[in-house]
């Protein structure tokens, strides 16, 4: 009787110990990030980083990089004074963009602005991606990918069957990528790679609420 | 759900002709169309005589044994009686000549008043693992499919997959006033009281008052909002 309430016990010791831990260099905040879930912003709210890079702001509980509105053009990045380096890559600026596309779903991206070929900086930020052996490339990207069936526990995700790139996110499914790529034609991404998180498909507010505490969850209802 | 009932047994009626019926064809016709009476009035203690007299007296095709004992669970599942009608609706299913992805919801519902949750997600997971959208397979999931998820969810405690739930069912049909109730009923769970006030108050705007339930009442009244 006393082994599973130990053991649960344990677990929850171990789970409040990484809560308390407190980043204190870009690599620890990029491990955080590349869970692709609330840490990233929990750890922000007491993350001791080098001055002049990331702005931060207070969003909630939570803190995040500044930027205008997800649902802005335009008011979707922060450019760093000074890059970010992690593990020998150059972050040179953050951006978070939310949308909605009628009968397809609602898409988060969130994530760094690299300096050099996303070969080099996936090879650079590797080591600290959390279940990096998921992380592979597709195509021109490199991605870590899950999927997960509205009604499954909320901090499950399915490692099979997943959808593959180019194909939309069946409805009642939401997809989880991290993602290294080449940045799009238009500036502030072109020219760059960008190293980023996104939640696409039957995204609801119940599932912001848990994965990005940043945001305001009802944003795309 | 009893709307479908006096249709099916009007259709199986007229279709079948009480095929495997002998002399008291007519009698027996009588009992249909009392238990279809009985449906319409709401007279679930009536369903459930005509019922079991069609059902004792005579050889009737399987296809309409499966029908009455459908609607016999519907009859057990409106008095409460949710043990009978898991019982009467599994066997409706057995006699089924094509399954409907539907029953398998309906029975999740009926587990649920049996107290069992976990059966009763099982079953509306099944229809979701295997495409059994509610028109059939590959159609697609609508809201009668999520929103019994997240009821089995909400008996399981699983408050916010069953607020997703919800809301998933609720981009299909941001009609439906019981989706909000229900969504509302997990944020309040959750503790989220901003969010289950929004979801009462639509429902209150939207809902048909006839069917609002005394229970679904108070808890509008305990965030102060009153029907219109």
């Amino acid at each position: 009787m006393f082994r599973p309430l130990f053991t649960g016990v344990a677990l929850l010791a171990v789970a409040s110990t990484a809560h308390a831990q407190t980043v204190t260099t870009p690599e620890q905040l990029f491990t955080e990030f590349s869970r692709c879930d609330a840490r990233f912003f929990e750890s922000l709210r007491d993350a001791r980083l080098p001055a002049d890079t990331l702005r931060l702001s207070d969003y909630g509980s939570v803190k995040a990089p500044t930027i205008m509105s997800p649902l802005q053009e335009g008011g979707t990045y922060q450019h760093f004074e000074t890059p970010l380096t992690i593990n020998g890559v150059r972050m040179v600026g953050y951006y978070n963009q939310a949308e909605t596309i009628k009968d397809v779903g609602n898409f988060l991206f969130w994530g760094f602005v690299a300096d050099g070929t996303p070969q080099e900086v996936a090879a650079k930020l590797k080591p600290l991606i959390v279940d990096n052996a998921r992380f592979v490339t597709q195509g021109k990207a490199i991605t870590r990918a899950e999927i997960r069936r509205v009604g499954d526990p909320i901090g499950q995700w399915r490692t099979q069957k997943l959808t593959g790139p180019g194909v939309a996110t069946p409805f009642g499914f939401v997809d989880r990528v991290l993602m290294v790529d080449a940045g799009d034609s238009t500036p502030p991404l072109a020219g760059h790679t960008t190293v980023f998180c996104s939640l696409q498909g039957t995204v609801t507010a119940p599932l912001l609420q848990v994965y990005r505490p940043d945001l305001n969850a009802h944003l795309l209802d | 759900m009893n709307a479908r009932w006096p249709a099916l047994i009007a259709c199986s009626v007229i279709l079948s002709g009480c095929a495997g019926m002998q002399n008291p064809q007519k009698a027996n016709l009588a009992h249909y169309r009392n238990q279809l009476q009985a449906s319409k009035a709401e007279n679930y203690t009536l369903v459930l005589q005509e019922g079991e007299l069609c059902l004792q007296k005579n050889a009737l095709p399987t296809s309409l044994q499966s029908v009455i004992y459908a609607v016999q669970a519907d009859a057990y599942n409106n008095l409460k009686r949710f043990p009978e009608a898991v019982a009467a609706k599994e066997k409706s299913m057995q006699l089924a000549v094509k399954p409907d992805p539907r029953d398998n919801l309906d029975l999740s519902y009926m587990y649920r008043g049996a107290g069992n949750p976990k059966k009763a997600l099982e079953l509306v997971q099944y229809n979701l693992d295997n495409g059994l959208g509610e028109a059939g397979k590959g159609s697609g999931f609508h809201m009668p499919t999520y929103y019994h998820l997240g009821l089995a969810l909400t008996d399981l405690g699983q408050y916010r997959e069953a607020a997703e739930a919800f809301s998933t069912g609720l981009q299909r049909q941001p009609d439906y006033a019981w989706g909000y109730y229900a969504r509302g009923i997990a944020y309040d769970h959750l503790g989220d009281k901003d969010g289950a006030k929004a979801d009462f108050v639509k429902f209150s705007q939207i809902a048909n008052k006839k069917y609002v339930l005394a229970e679904q009442k108070a808890k509008l009244d305990e965030y102060r909002i009153t029907l219109p």
